[in-house]
C-alpha cells in the first residue's frame, strides 16, 4: 500500500510534466520520421541494384565460357556487355567481373577451385548502398556456380554431381580510391560507427549541459551567481566549455574503450589485420570528423544549457535531455542508412540538423569535393551561433531564474 | 556624488499574462540606510528584490541604483550590489572555502581577493567546517556561509532577502550585529526583507509595507506607529493592510 502511494507520486512528477510528454512526443515523432527515411534508404539501395550494370572481361574465350555468359545474361535480364580491360569495364559500369584466364580448365577438372576477379564502383559510403553493390558479386558468383553444372553437362553430355566453389576477389573502387574488399569493410565499419559515436557523444554532452545548469538551480546557488558583476554571456560560456571538456573525456573513454575492443577482434580475424584506416582515409578525413565533434559539441551545449534554463530540477533536466540524446544518435544512424547524396542543398542541410555533418565530412573528403566541406561546416558553424545565441537570449530573460511556466487558460 | 542609493518609481511585474507579482511601487533608499521591506508570503518583496538585483526584468517602471538604470546597464548596476537570495545555498561539490574563494574571485583578484576571503571566513566563523564539502553542511551553516561572501565583497548596496531564515536564535543575533556593522562601519546601504517584523524594526531606518504587490505604507518605523497609533511593526501593519483589505 505504502508502495503504491510512492510509486504513484515517483511516476506522477514525470507525468504531469508538460515538458516530459512533449519530450515523448517528439521522441516518437522524431523516430517516426527516422523509420521513414531508413525505409526510403533501402529501398533506393534495392532500386540502385536493380538498375546495376556488369561489365565483363573475358580472358579467354571457349565454348563453355560463351554459353555460361549467355545463360547469365539471360538469368539476370540482359545486363550483361563484355569489355576488353578490367578498368574500362569497372569505370564503365557499377561492376565487373573478370573471368581468368584457366577458368575453362579449372571448371571441367576435379578438384580445381573456380576463381573470379569482380571490381565495384562504389559512389557513396552509406553502408545500405555500398554493400547492395558488393553483395551482388557474390550474388553472381552464386548464380556462376549454379549455371555450371548445366553448362558442362548440356556441352560435353555428362553428368556433374556436385557444384564448384566460385570465389571473388573484389576490389572495389570508392572514388578514386581502389579498396581491397577487406579495407573496404573495415571502412565502411568505422564510417557506420562514427556518425553513431559523435551522436552519443553530443546528446551526452547536451544531457551534462542541462543537468549542470538545473543542479545549480537546486543548489540555490545559481542567483547569486548570476548577480554577481559578470556577464551572463561569461557564464553560459563557461557552461558550455565544462559540458564540452567533460564529454571530450567522456568520448575519448568510449573511444578507447572501442579500440580495445575492436583491436581484440581484428587481431582474431586475418581478413581485417593490416587495416590502417587513418591511412585509408587521410589524415584531411580524421581532422574533418573531429571538427564535426567539436561543431556538434557546442552546439549540443547550448541546446542542453536551453534545456537547463527552462527546467526548475535536474530529474526533468534528465527527462528532457535524454531523448535529445536518442534524437542525436537517431539522426546521427539515419543519415548513414539514407544515403544522401552529395550536393550544396545536403551539406548545407547536414549542417544545419548537425548529427549527419561526419557522414558528409567523410563522403565529401573521400570525394574530394571541398566546397561541400565548406558548405557543411559554414552551416554548421552558423548553426552553433544561433543556438549558443538563443541560448543567451534565455540566460537574458525572467526563464532562468523562474523557470517555465505554462499557464492554462480556463474557458468559463 | 548621489543622495540615493535606490529610486523605484511605478515598478510592476506580472507573470505570463495574468499573476502580477509587484503592482505599481516606488519608494527610495538614501545612501547609507537599512531599508526593510515587509509583508506576507505573495506579496511582492522577492520580486522587488530581484528585480533591484538585475535577476528578472520588470514588466514596467524604472529602477536605478546609484543612478545607473539597472534596465539598461544590468552588468554596471551589479558592481554596486550583492545579493543574497532567499534559501541562498552553496554548491556541494566545493568546500565553504572554496565557494568562498570562487564567488569572491568574480570581484577580486591578488591580495585583495585574499583579505576578501580572510573577511569571510571570519565572517562565517565556521573554524575547521570550512574545509568540509558543502554537502556536509547544515541549513544555517550554508546560510552563513552565502552570507559571509555577500558581506565580504564589501558592495556598495547589499541586497538581503530573508537574511536570518533557516538560521538558530544565536546565529539570527550575530546575523543581524553584522549587517548593523556592515552598515555602520562600512557605510553600506542595506536592503532587505523579512517575514519577522520584530528584526526589521531593530534593523531599520526606515520600512516599506508591501500587500498583494502594492505599497500600502512607508516610513520610518516610529512614523508608521505614530500614524496607526500602534505599540509595534507587526500591529502597524495588521492595522493598515485592514484598511488596504
Amino acid at each position: 500500500m505504502v508502495l503504491k502511494t510512492l510509486v504513484t507520486r515517483e511516476i506522477k512528477v514525470f507525468i504531469k510534466n508538460p515538458a516530459f510528454i512533449l519530450s515523448i512526443i517528439l521522441l516518437i515523432s522524431a523516430y517516426g520520421i527516422i523509420g521513414r527515411i531508413i525505409s526510403a534508404g533501402v529501398e533506393t539501395a534495392k532500386g540502385e541494384q536493380i538498375k546495376v550494370r556488369i561489365g565483363v572481361v573475358l580472358e579467354e574465350k571457349t565454348s563453355l565460357i560463351e554459353v555460361l555468359l549467355s545463360l547469365l545474361n539471360q538469368t539476370i535480364g540482359g545486363k550483361i556487355n563484355v569489355f576488353s580491360s578490367a578498368s574500362e569495364a569497372t569505370v564503365e559500369n557499377d561492376l565487373s567481373i573478370v573471368i581468368p584466364r584457366g577458368f575453362t580448365e579449372n571448371a571441367t577438372s576435379a578438384g580445381k577451385p573456380l576463381y573470379l576477379r569482380a571490381g565495384v564502383k562504389v559512389d557513396s559510403v552509406s553502408p545500405m548502398s555500398s554493400q547492395a553493390k558488393v553483395g551482388l558479386v557474390a550474388s553472381i558468383a552464386s548464380l556462376i556456380q549454379n549455371l555450371l553444372p548445366t553448362v558442362v553437362g548440356t556441352l560435353y553430355n555428362v553428368n556433374v554431381p556436385s557444384q564448384k566453389i566460385v570465389v571473388a576477389e573484389t576490389s572495389i573502387l570508392l572514388y578514386n580510391k581502389v579498396l581491397s574488399g577487406s579495407e573496404f569493410n573495415a571502412m565502411v565499419s568505422f564510417i557506420t560507427l562514427i556518425p553513431m559515436l559523435i551522436g552519443l557523444v553530443i546528446g551526452i554532452n547536451a544531457a551534462y549541459a542541462a543537468q549542470s545548469t538545473a543542479v545549480e538551480k537546486v543548489e540555490k546557488a545559481f542567483e547569486m551567481l548570476l548577480a554577481q558583476p559578470i556577464s551572463r554571456r561569461s557564464v553560459l560560456v563557461a557552461k558550455i566549455i565544462g559540458s564540452l571538456v567533460a564529454s571530450l573525456m567522456t568520448g575519448a573513454a568510449y573511444l578507447a574503450g572501442m579500440f580495445l575492443m575492436l583491436s581484440g577482434f581484428m587481431s582474431t580475424t586475418a581478413s581485417a589485420r593490416g587495416v590502417d584506416l587513418i591511412n585509408l582515409l587521410g589524415i584531411d578525413t580524421i581532422i574533418l570528423i573531429i571538427l564535426s565533434l567539436i561543431i556538434g559539441l557546442f552546439c549540443s551545449g547550448a541546446i542542453g544549457v536551453i534545456l537547463g534554463s527552462i527546467v526548475s530540477d535536474e530529474r526533468i533536466a534528465g527527462a528532457l535531455s535524454a531523448p535529445i540524446t536518442f534524437l542525436f544518435v537517431g539522426f546521427g544512424l539515419a543519415t548513414i542508412y539514407m544515403d544522401l547524396p552529395l550536393n550544396a542543398l545536403t551539406a548545407a542541410a547536414a549542417g544545419a540538423a548537425i548529427a549527419p555533418l561526419p557522414y558528409i565530412f567523410i563522403s565529401a573528403s573521400l570525394m574530394g569535393t571541398h566546397s561541400f566541406i565548406a558548405i557543411s561546416a559554414a552551416t554548421g558553424i552558423a548553426t552553433c551561433i544561433l543556438l549558443i545565441a538563443l541560448a543567451l537570449i534565455m540566460f537574458n530573460r525572467d526563464v532562468i531564474i523562474l523557470g517555465l511556466r505554462f499557464t492554462w487558460r480556463r474557458k468559463m | 556624488m548621489f543622495a540615493d542609493a535606490v529610486v523605484v518609481i511605478n515598478l510592476v511585474k506580472i507573470y505570463g499574462e495574468e499573476v502580477i507579482g509587484v503592482d505599481g511601487i516606488s519608494f527610495t533608499i538614501k545612501d547609507g540606510e537599512i531599508y526593510g521591506l515587509i509583508g506576507p508570503n505573495g506579496s511582492g518583496k522577492t520580486t522587488t528584490l530581484r528585480i533591484i538585483s538585475t535577476l528578472i526584468k520588470p514588466s514596467r517602471g524604472e529602477v536605478y541604483v546609484y543612478g545607473i538604470d539597472i534596465i539598461k546597464e544590468p552588468l554596471r548596476a551589479r558592481n554596486m550590489i550583492s545579493y543574497l537570495p532567499e534559501e541562498a545555498g552553496a554548491y556541494r561539490d566545493l568546500s565553504g572555502y572554496d565557494f568562498m574563494r570562487f564567488m569572491l574571485s568574480l570581484r577580486f583578484s591578488g591580495e585583495r581577493l585574499k583579505k576578501a576571503i580572510e573577511e569571510a571566513a571570519e565572517i562565517a566563523d565556521l573554524g575547521g567546517s570550512l574545509k568540509r564539502p558543502v554537502r556536509t553542511y547544515s541549513k544555517g551553516m550554508k546560510r552563513i556561509l552565502a552570507l559571509s561572501t555577500v558581506l565580504a565583497s564589501r558592495a556598495r548596496l547589499l541586497i538581503l532577502d530573508e537574511p536570518t531564515t533557516g538560521l538558530d536564535v544565536e546565529r539570527s543575533i550575530y546575523v543581524r550585529d553584522l549587517i548593523r556593522k556592515y552598515n555602520m562601519e562600512y557605510g553600506a546601504t542595506i536592503l532587505l526583507s523579512s517575514h519577522n517584523m520584530l528584526e526589521v524594526e531593530y534593523l531599520s531606518t526606515r520600512v516599506g509595507l508591501l500587500h498583494r504587490g502594492k505599497m500600502i505604507a512607508e516610513g520610518t518605523v516610529q512614523e508608521l506607529k505614530d500614524r496607526t497609533g500602534a505599540r509595534s511593526l507587526e500591529e502597524v501593519y495588521l492595522r493598515i493592510k485592514g484598511g488596504a483589505g
